[in-house]
């Protein structure tokens, strides 16, 4: 077959991407991050959100110009060229989703890319029955592609990939949303790719469990650097990647000592606010939180951690109204919540502050505060509150009449909180406070959330750095493709060796030893 | 040197009557993502209710016919808009298109297809001397009322609770909703305010022109509609920017260009514009908001 002939001529070419350093929106995305992709293995790329992973793989396609560094096919620089040329080199990539032509049969999608290289209608046709097969989906040829299921629509991407016989085959996340079996089909076809197609495979996944099957080698990203490279049991006993991952310091190690703050010495159990049971939350095919359930006492902090693609935002999203669960109950205060529009829920005692801050960002600081007070009837008890926030937290006041676009990312994050607790919710929900803030102003932020939650604040707070959740909530929830893995008492849990495995789904230190 | 001045006041004026005009589409696009190309159609509204009631005394002309605009403009996103709330972009267009057809055409079967004359400011076409300057009563009413209603829309939009409401969605919608704004309220009130900004147009425009149709809508609504892309699309201070520039160069050329272009006018004017968006793609004040990601 014609994509398996490119494997003779050379069983050993690579690609190089040397030293790569971008820069754009005044962040550094990457700096002299340095890999090699060598034809017949798999090479995986982790690292927390962030990291640069998907930049990285815009710049080895051509989508993302270069501040420094050069990519490299067998020694000829193609730095400068243009994604169509990278195409004709021989690299291919697949996306987060499948981006499947939904109106075209699933064989038509494959025989598309084979048409690619070859002019020939029915060899392409043939070819796209054969790689249909290949992935199993044999049966499937003739459906339309938005009849196939999630799981099944992500191995015709791959198919249609291996249809222009690439070298390099890029897979973004290919994993993401699928549940554990159709996982398990994936990793299993990825697997065979490299054997069957000698191609060079780059594969960003956020399923760890998945990643360490499959890869020949791990390279691992943070903040825009590489932090590791080495076979998967490697990476899975560098305590460098944990801390990566898991945050500050070790878990298990630093966690009781941060927790001496007022979380740990909070009062003995008071009655339940929130009480989310079976919760479910679909997006379409996609089951993004399954049988959830998490419970949250008046005046307690509660965080619920774990990798990206988890569904921890999701779960936040289905108890502030913005997606409608698929199925559960959400009960606030023994009563349950009346599902409305999202404002609704702000009424009801409920505020989120999103992932990514969201201030209004030409509004002045003292604006978005009033925009917060939206649901006061108490005008003049908001006005005080909104004083008395900016008393307490004397860098709002200072740029009360800024623009809040002006503001660095903390003072953003502050103000994005303190703009929900103008409208004086008895739960407080974070969504990731800590994203893309330096280590200095974190610190700053969670200061902010132990004042408030010592003034009493209910909060459920979503953290993908483990250690500062572990260390600043009084209970912690594992969530881990869409379920609930692991519940206990933070300090318990930072304690526990089963945490990491209950994180990654993986145990690296097992690894290592065996 | 009067000469200069009269086209600075014509600049003015035509350059507040557009920012009027692109305020009323750009407030409803931050907002809910929709062109309202049923916006002129307010106009057209508002110049027939004019008409219809023109015999009775000023202040009441003023209040009725206002109030009718209002409605319609209420009546438009609570009948057509409001149920295709999470629909796509394209569809709210092709809504707004069906809204704009239907009004023109139920204006065309009950006041048939000839322009009646508008003849509600007759009495403002005397000239009063300004400054030196001999400026038609009616330009300095236009003036007036559009500066007005600019700097009334500034004071709502900076000073009021509801105003900070509406530019936190205008905004970010969906933030604006997590922080307790409600949607529908924000939405009826954008359409309420943009319903006056179309009755304002529409008494100084239809005075201006002397004469209403069905279709008189369509010119004030298709420059009104470059004004905001060029401003930024989803910026309000961009409409206005968007607005005085497109008056401005349109007062310009008229006065600059030589006697036998001046019959081309509109071509420089948009080749103008046109290149004012090769340099600003996203218009004078880019909007992040709307950036998509790769």
């Amino acid at each position: 077959m014609d994509a398996g002939s490119g494997g003779a001529e050379g069983g050993d070419s690579r690609l190089h991407a040397t030293d790569i350093s971008v820069s754009f929106d005044g962040i550094q995305a990457l700096r002299d991050v340095s890999i090699e992709i060598v034809r017949g293995q798999v090479l995986g790329l982790i690292g927390p959100n962030g990291a640069g992973k998907t930049t990285l793989v815009n710049v080895i396609t051509g989508f993302q110009k270069v501040d420094a560094g050069k990519v490299a096919v067998d020694g000829r620089d193609i730095t400068g060229t243009p994604p169509a040329a990278r195409c004709v080199a021989g690299i291919a990539r697949t996306f987060q989703a499948a981006r499947l032509f939904d109106r075209l049969s699933v064989t038509e999608n494959v025989e598309l890319a084979a048409l690619v290289t070859t002019s020939d209608r029915r060899a392409a046709r043939d070819l796209a029955a054969e790689l249909l097969d290949w992935v199993g989906l044999g049966s499937s040829g003739h459906l339309r592609a938005d009849q196939l299921p999630h799981g099944d629509k992500r191995l015709a991407g791959v198919a249609r990939a291996l249809a222009a016989s690439p070298r390099f085959l890029l897979m973004d996340e290919p994993a993401a949303g699928l549940n554990e079996s159709e996982a398990q089909d994936l990793i299993e076809v990825i697997g065979r790719v490299r054997e069957r197609f000698a191609c060079g495979v780059l594969l960003i996944e956020h399923n760890v469990p998945l990643i360490m099957a499959v890869s020949d080698r791990v390279h691992v990203l943070s903040e825009g650097r590489s932090l590791f490279e080495g076979t998967p049991r490697e990476v899975g006993g560098s305590a460098a990647v944990r801390h990566a991952y898991l945050g500050a310091g070790a878990v298990a190690a630093e966690a009781p000592a941060s927790g001496s703050v007022p979380p740990a010495a909070a009062p003995a159990p008071r009655k339940p606010l929130l009480e989310v049971s079976a919760l479910g939350v679909r997006y379409g095919t996609v089951e993004a939180v399954r049988n959830a359930t998490i419970q949250v006492e008046e005046g307690e902090c509660v965080a619920v951690v774990g990798p990206n693609g988890a569904g921890k935002s999701s779960l936040l999203h289905a108890i502030a109204g913005v997606v409608r669960p698929a199925a559960g109950t959400i009960r606030l205060n023994g009563a349950a919540l009346a599902r409305g529009s999202i404002e609704s829920m702000v009424g009801q005692g409920v505020s989120l502050v999103p992932e990514g801050r969201h201030v209004f960002a030409s509004l002045t600081v003292l604006e978005n505060l009033q925009a917060g007070a939206t649901r006061r009837t108490d005008a003049a008890a908001a006005r005080r509150d909104v004083e008395a926030l900016m008393d307490d937290f004397p860098a709002l006041r200072e740029r009360a009449a800024i623009p809040a676009g002006r503001l660095s990312g903390g003072e953003q994050q502050q103000l994005a909180i303190a703009r929900a607790l103008v409208a004086k919710p008895r739960l407080l929900l974070l969504d990731e406070p800590s994203l893309g803030l330096a280590p200095l102003v974190i610190d700053t932020v969670y200061d902010m959330l132990r004042r408030i939650h010592a003034a009493g604040m209910s909060i459920l707070l979503v953290e993908q750095d483990a250690a500062r959740a572990l260390g600043f909530a009084r209970r912690t929830y594992v969530l881990r493709s869409g379920s609930v893995v692991m519940a206990g008492a933070s300090a318990d849990l930072a304690r526990d060796p089963g945490f990491e495995h209950a994180y990654f789904g993986f145990d690296g230190v097992e690894a290592a030893a065996s | 040197m009067s000469a200069v001045l009269q086209h600075v006041v014509d600049m003015v004026s035509v350059g507040g009557l557009y920012a009027l005009m692109a305020l009323g589409i750009g407030l409803i696009f931050g907002i809910m993502r929709l062109i309202n190309f049923a916006h002129g159609e307010l106009i057209m509204v508002g110049g027939y209710a004019t008409w219809l009631v023109v015999d009775l005394p000023g202040v009441a002309v003023i209040v009725l016919t206002l109030a009718i605009v209002v409605l319609f403009a209420i009546g438009m996103e609570r009948i057509a808009f409001r149920p295709l709330r999470d629909a796509s972009p394209a569809t709210l267009l092709v809504a707004a298109f069906a809204v704009s057809y239907f009004l023109q055409n139920l204006a065309l079967v009950m006041f048939g297809g000839r322009p009646k004359p508008f003849t509600f400011a007759d009495t403002l076409i005397e000239q009063v001397t300004i400054a030196g300057l001999r400026i038609p009563q009616l330009q300095v009413m236009s003036l007036v009322l559009t500066v007005l209603t600019l700097v009334g829309l500034a004071v709502i939009l900076k000073r009021t609770n509801i105003g900070v409401q509406m530019r936190a969605a205008a905004q970010d919608f969906r933030m604006a909703r997590l922080a307790g704004i409600r949607a529908n309220r924000v939405i009826a009130l954008a359409f309420l305010i943009s319903g006056v900004l179309a009755w304002v147009v529409s008494v100084v425009y239809a005075a201006q022109i002397g004469q209403i149709s069905p279709t008189m809508g369509l010119q004030p609504v298709i420059v009104g509609f470059v004004a905001t892309v060029i401003g930024g699309l989803g910026s309000l201070s961009g409409a206005v920017i968007g607005g005085f520039l497109v008056g401005s160069l349109t007062v310009a050329l008229q006065a600059l260009l030589p006697g036998d272009l001046r019959e081309f006018r509109d071509a420089f004017l948009f080749t103008g514009l046109l290149l004012v968006l090769l340099v600003r793609p996203s218009g004078i004040i880019a909007t992040r908001a709307l950036k998509e990601r790769v």
